[in-house]
């Protein structure tokens, strides 16, 4: 029973602080709502039908309109637009640096200069605009952004992949209902972000966009059809094209931006461009734009400058005498919420709605001009009366610049329009311009600021959860070993039999009770937080009264039981990485995190080496007591503490640390910078995939190939090893033959997939590669993963060579036959607890409870003085010490089957960083190793390993920011073809992405999450008797999984606290934001993988326990 | 109270209160030239050599004043040695101590072994700062000067305790001191607060004020200094008052003898 009360009640607390992020994410990542309201129709058409309209050769709106002063040309629509149709060319991440290296365009926006006029003089217009993006700079909200003239909200940055329908008013909309027959090309998103049903021509073409690694199947499709449509059939079955390129992002991706496919992509896309203009009528404008450009390692997301400006060309052949269809201002910058405005007046429709943004200065011709900027300013007006917040909040924001709110501005901009009204002459349109633009800038400000409106009750019950939550881990924890021990040793009716049974049913009841309120008020949120919360007061208070009842022998018996080192180190460690969690209110700490982890990675394991004598009890230190007592002398060699045994622990555990520290200063190298290091440089783009590599790179390839290939080869060969070595003899099983020879195996195939991916460029023409490309991966995954669940499954591969390991194992006793003689007794040491007298003939030789406990660097150590203790159960001889060893083989096979599983998403250069880390681990489990199992549960080995996990976060070349998120490891799980969301299996190549990009992302996590009972079980000294039914080490393992999760919730916790704490910092859509969001992802990660670790560990043992019985009975 | 107990607290007490003297000398020296001390370590790369020697040679200073105040002798006979000394080969089983001090024949060969352990000391401090994190190669002679420092600042006042010759040896088992020992437990107490102090400057390398001096090592090394000072002050000071208080004095074998009395009663537990 206690362990699914153990379990579930992790699992229930994990839950708990996983529910509370997910309601401050509610809180803190929402911040506009949408308003369904749509535009329209048109003022003129309208009223040419209801009252008296004037002939449209009328320069501004008749009297009549008057009526409704400027509230009543939101509606206003251009009445002579100038342009019937409309291609729009949406080149992704076009950055604007990069129209200078497009031939056709650079010319024909003057030489590439920004400022473009009239081209040659000739009968052509073209300008050309800096296009600034804000941020996230994601295509998803970019598109969103572009179309309907709003602010994309954040929270649609972490479901970009998942793109929802857009609901508010947008350009595509007004064309629909203007009766515009749309045309579109190119990216599916656009057809999961506007319904079918808007785009009425023939020509819908969407192809998937997930493949970033595939640069041509998009444009080339989206270029054929392009021929087609503009041949004479076809030309008059679209009003509107829409086409989006994706050939320079994906190639932005893939090999960044000055890699000569670039170049190539570049070009292809002029000379799409140059096609559509060449082929274009001489009504049409042709807008060229991007949406985002891309930093100098090709990825994009963030707000730096190279991500946020793109370039926006606006071109038309037609050219009146002596007003073009437009004018370009002088070097401008526009929004990109400025392109909806401006495109739907040019076509003759309403702004759409929601649309904020302004009309290109000075773009549109002059006798339209003023109207254009009443209208638009009317329109944006009728849109934010929706939000009295931002009207109100614009008093403060805005007091000292000038001293008016919004509601004052649009007096003013409405007494300018009365007045230009009534005398349209110069200064007055002047006027108008001057004030509205002003005007518009600041809606634009105050809406920056303004959406990101938090819901501040939201935030605070998401962090009061969260806070509960591990609060109630924590004294769970700290307590649950003492009950445990009194429940085993009273079994009669107890207070702690309710609890064992209300415990686990605590997530039942959470379950339950969301259900009821989801039937109730259809909101489940409501009652996700209601069940939640009830579930932790009752926890608390349930648990409350059973530490109240017992509080006095629990807190005697805590304190005796433990040593003194195990509080000081404890309290040291956990000081230490609560420093580390509250450094993250400052945000100098959160960008060098890593190295900051690192240090204290280094510094925990530090305090550990220096701090814990590694004497089992403290008997030694009594004695020595005693000869202090009667001869205290400083000369006496002996007044330190030492015996040969501790010497030898301690020279094990120093060398261990300072292979340790070795580990931790060579995985520096693997950290990937963020924008904010100012003095960080990535020399060789070690997260980039082999295939994305620069072609001249050569020597660096062969020797990344080799690095990696060659740390993959000696890790697996030395885990067999190790398992061969430690008496683990495989039996012919197919579990012990999968843990054997799988994980050579899959080194093979993983060094012939990455000789394949490394291949010089061929562009994807040799035809059997990119088959094979797909393929191989698929094959590995698939072995990989069957092989893992054979192994989880029956869990145990060598102790079916147990039975005859007595044999062996009694034919070195030989050797050791001193240390054997001395077993018996030690066994009844043990049980007597420990004397002095035992130990005054024991200290000239070895003292039997002593073995040298750092295996994995001295392995052959280990067989002179492994400790055999022989048991007869039902005649089998047992040995105890391969007890152990079933235990942490079966957690050694897991975790590097899933090391190997991992190691084919990551990046080649980032994979002898995830080998660093198994043998940081290795390290730590020698540094951390007690000599008795009832402190192997301590808080400084939790820390420690909580440490690992997140300082590799860093070391395997990830950073908490959006930009460096590794798509690409989506791709090179092959199959990135078949993507597309109409394939039936579409969901399962979707769930092998997204799985391969956090596998990717989460590496450490996963890796420190699975192996965390080797603490537990890789170290204790094989004297117990108890070990042989593993149950005390099951439930340590527990605990200690339990302390790993409640560490991680405390930085979680921490890490809401900072993004809350800073909502209206500077830097918190750069740097808090995005730490809290990945540490809440990587907190759901950790918590599955150690459910699932937990999970494991129940199997072995029962697996193992069930094996024990069997023999028995044999 | 051990006659060695007694000497070596009388030497650390010279030692203390010359630190303190020193660093008193510094701090009136730095008010002047401290941000011109920055500028050089920004510009050069480098201590000043003028510090460098300062505080190298301070300590050194220091270690030959204490010999010449008070010379490790102890009982019976022997002569005079600036460190304390055991025959460290006769260390290994408990059951059977016996110590020896040094004689005047082995002055020289200890010599040799103290210089020995100074250049290990270093190179072992130097070795440790790069793994925590030090730059490797950009820094390399600012980070030699300061674990030249640091190594003074750390192991010279573990001489007074332990053996010069094996000082290392004897930190790799630091945790294993028997601090009942006052001696020992000073040494520790010592030990770790120079090494905290050191590693408390740290904290403010990180942050982004981009002033001159949060560049390493300085942060460290004045943290280092102040702890050292502090350190020394505290020491001198509790000695003192022990000294010359008599009100003290009971307080002081009180601890002692309940120390004593303390492990008594706990083998009577066990």
């Amino acid at each position: 029973m206690s362990k699914v009360e153990n379990v579930s009640v992790v699992a229930f607390l994990c839950f708990g602080m996983i529910v509370g992020a997910l309601v401050f994410s509610r809180g803190f990542l929402l911040n506009r709502q949408t308003i369904h309201e749509t535009a329209g129709p048109c003022l003129h058409s309208s009223q040419r039908s209801l009252h008296i309209r004037p002939t449209e050769s009328e320069p501004h709106l008749p009297k009549t309109v008057g009526d409704h002063g400027l509230d009543g040309m939101a509606n206003w629509c251009n009445p002579t637009p100038p342009f019937p149709k409309l291609i729009l060319v949406l080149v992704d991440a076009l950055r604007f640096d990069f129209v200078q290296r497009m031939q056709f365009l650079s010319e024909i926006t003057g030489k590439g200069n920004s400022s473009a006029g009239h081209h040659k003089g000739g009968s052509l217009t073209s300008c050309v605009f800096k296009f600034l993006a804000d941020p996230p700079t994601t295509t998803m909200q970019r598109l969103k952004a572009l179309m309907t003239g709003t602010m994309p909200t954040f929270i649609d940055a972490s479901a970009n992949f998942n793109s929802y329908e857009v609901e508010e008013d947008s350009l595509i909309y007004q064309l629909y209902s203007a009766g515009k027959r749309i045309a579109f090309l190119g990216d599916d998103t656009w057809i999961s972000l506007f319904p079918q049903k808007y785009f009425k021509s023939r020509f819908v073409e969407a192809h998937p966009s997930f493949n970033a690694w595939d640069l041509d199947t998009v444009d080339k499709a989206v270029n054929k059809t392009m021929q087609e449509i503009f041949l004479t059939p076809h030309k008059d079955d679209w009003d509107i094209l829409i086409s989006h390129l994706l050939g320079v992002d994906h190639c932005g991706h893939r090999y960044g931006p000055s890699h000569p496919e670039m170049a190539r992509k570049l070009h292809e896309a002029d000379s799409i461009i140059k096609h559509v203009f060449n082929s274009m009528s001489n009504d049409t404008l042709l807008v060229i734009f991007g949406d985002h450009g891309m930093t100098a390692t090709g990825d994009h997301g963030g707000d730096s400058k190279d991500e946020t400006e793109s370039a926006v060309i606006f071109i038309s052949k037609q050219f009146y005498k002596y007003n073009s269809p437009f004018q370009c201002a002088a070097e401008l910058a526009i929004s990109q919420i400025d392109l909806v405005p401006t495109i739907a007046l040019l076509l003759g429709i309403p702004i759409p709605y929601s649309s904020i943004g302004q009309v290109i200065p000075a773009f549109l011709q002059n006798k339209i001009n003023s109207d254009a900027i009443a209208a638009n300013v009317a329109q944006v007006n009728k849109y934010i009366q929706n939000f009295p917040s931002m009207l109100t909040t614009s008093e403060k924001t805005t007091s000292n610049v000038d001293n008016s709110n919004l509601i004052q501005q649009y007096k003013l901009i409405q007494e300018a329009y009365e007045a230009y009204k009534s005398f349209p002459n110069l200064t007055s349109r002047e006027k108008l311009r001057k004030s509205s633009e002003m005007y518009l800038k600041q809606v634009k400000s105050v809406a920056v600021s303004t959406w990101t409106q938090f819901n501040l009750p939201m935030i605070y019950t998401g962090v009061c959860i969260t806070f509960l939550s591990v609060t109630s881990l924590i004294i769970y924890l700290s307590s649950v070993p003492f009950i445990l021990r009194r429940r085993s040793s009273i079994t009669s009716n107890y207070p702690a039999k309710v609890l064992s049974w209300l415990l686990p049913s605590l997530s039942h009841w959470s379950v339950l009770c969301t259900f009821v309120y989801h039937s109730i008020s259809s909101s489940a949120l409501l009652g996700i937080i209601v069940s939640t919360i009830s579930g932790l007061v009752v926890f608390l208070l349930f648990y409350g009264l059973i530490l109240f009842r017992m509080y006095k022998r629990i807190f005697v018996g805590y304190y005796y039981s433990r040593s003194r080192e195990y509080y000081f180190s404890s309290f040291i460690s956990v000081g230490l990485y609560v420093f580390t969690c509250l450094a993250m209110f400052s945000n100098s700490f959160t960008v060098y995190e890593g190295y900051m982890l690192g240090f204290a990675l280094s510094l925990v394991s530090f305090i550990e080496v220096a701090s814990s004598s590694r004497t089992t009890t403290t008997t030694i230190r009594t004695q020595q007591g005693f000869n202090f007592a009667s001869s205290s002398s400083l000369l006496a060699p002996d007044n330190l503490l030492q015996t040969l045994a501790t010497r030898k622990i301690l020279k094990c555990s120093w060398s261990c640390f300072i292979i340790l520290l070795i580990l931790v200063r060579i995985s520096f190298i693997f950290f990937r910078c963020r924008e904010e290091q100012t003095t960080c440089s990535e020399e060789f783009l070690l997260h980039k995939q082999l295939a994305s590599l620069p072609e001249d790179w050569l020597v660096h390839k062969y020797l990344r190939y080799g690095v990696s290939l060659l740390a993959l080869a000696i890790f697996v060969v030395s885990f067999r090893h190790w398992m061969i070595y430690r008496c683990c003899k495989f039996s012919k099983k197919p579990r012990a033959i999968i843990a054997r020879f799988i994980p050579s195996l899959l080194v093979v195939l993983l060094g012939v997939f990455w000789a394949l991916q490394g291949l010089p460029y061929i562009s994807c023409n040799a035809s059997k590669i990119p088959l094979l490309m797909n393929y191989l991966p698929l094959v590995y995954q698939v072995v990989t993963v069957s092989a893992i669940l054979c192994v989880s499954w029956k869990p145990i591969c060598c102790i079916g060579h147990l039975k005859h390991l007595p044999y062996t194992n009694f034919s070195k006793l030989g050797r050791n036959q001193r240390v054997v003689n001395n077993s018996s007794k030690t066994r009844v040491e043990s049980s007597r607890s420990t004397k002095p007298e035992n130990y005054t003939n024991g200290v000239g030789h070895h003292p039997p409870d002593h073995p040298p406990q750092h295996k994995p660097l001295q392995p052959r150590s280990k067989l002179n003085t492994t400790i055999v203790f022989p048991f007869d159960i039902g005649g089998i001889q047992f040995c105890d010490c391969s007890n152990e060893d079933t235990y942490s083989s079966c957690f050694l096979t897991l975790a590097s089957l899933i090391t190997l599983l991992l190691v084919q998403v990551t990046s080649t250069g980032i994979v002898p960083a995830i080998i660093l880390q198994a043998y940081v681990l290795v390290c730590l489990v020698g540094i951390f190793q007690k000599p008795s199992v009832k402190n192997s549960d301590s808080w400084s080995s939790a820390v420690a390993w909580t440490l690992t996990s997140q300082y590799f976060f860093y070391a395997t070349g990830h950073q908490p920011i959006f930009s460096a998120i590794p798509w690409d490891s989506a791709f090179v799980g092959g199959g990135g073809g078949d993507l597309a969301a109409t394939s039936p299996g579409a969901w399962l190549s979707w769930l092998r992405a997204g799985l391969a990009v956090i596998g990717n992302l989460h590496v450490s996590q996963v890796l420190t999450s699975i192996t965390l009972p080797l603490l537990i079980h890789w170290s204790v000294d094989k004297r117990r008797v108890e070990s042989l039914m593993g149950k005390s080490e099951r439930q340590m393992a527990y605990i200690l999984y339990g302390k790993y999760l409640a560490l991680h919730g405390l930085k979680l916790l921490v890490c809401m606290g900072c993004a809350g704490w800073h909502r209206r910092h500077l830097m918190v859509w750069k740097i808090f934001a995005p730490k809290f969001i990945f540490e809440a992802v990587s907190f759901i990660i950790t918590s599955s993988v150690s459910l699932l670790g937990m999970v494991f560990l129940t199997r072995v043992s029962y697996c193992h326990q069930k094996y024990l019985d069997f023999s028995q009975t044999a | 109270m051990d006659p060695l107990e007694h000497v070596t607290q009388r030497r650390e007490f010279i030692y203390s209160v010359t630190s303190v003297l020193f660093s008193l000398v510094t701090f009136a020296l730095l008010q002047s030239g401290l941000t011109g001390l920055i500028s050089h370590i920004t510009a050069f790369q480098e201590l000043p050599l003028s510090t460098f020697v300062w505080l190298v040679g301070a300590e050194w200073l220091k270690v030959g004043l204490v010999h010449l105040l008070s010379p490790a002798t102890v009982g019976h006979g022997s002569g005079r040695t600036p460190f304390l000394h055991v025959n460290s080969k006769s260390a290994a089983p408990p059951g059977s101590r016996k110590s020896s001090t040094v004689t005047s024949f082995s002055k020289v060969l200890e010599f040799g072994g103290i210089c020995w352990q100074t250049i290990l000391c270093c190179g072992v401090c130097h070795i440790f700062m790069v793994l925590f994190g030090a730059p490797l190669l950009s820094k390399f002679v600012l980070t030699a000067q300061f674990s030249i420092i640091l190594t003074g600042w750390m192991f010279v006042p573990l001489t007074f305790t332990f053996p010069a010759k094996d000082i290392l040896k004897q930190v790799i088992y630091f945790s294993t001191w028997n601090t009942k020992l006052t001696s020992v437990l000073r040494a520790k107490l010592r030990f770790i607060s120079t090494i905290g102090g050191a590693m408390a400057g740290v904290v403010l390398i990180p942050l982004d004020w981009d002033r001159p001096w949060q560049v390493w090592p300085v942060p460290t090394l004045f943290s280092a200094f102040l702890t050292v000072f502090a350190v020394n002050t505290a020491f001198s000071l509790y000695t003192l008052l022990n000294q010359f208080y008599p009100w003290m004095k009971p307080s002081t074998s009180r601890v002692s003898s309940s120390s004593a009395g303390g492990n008594n009663y706990k083998t009577k537990n066990y």
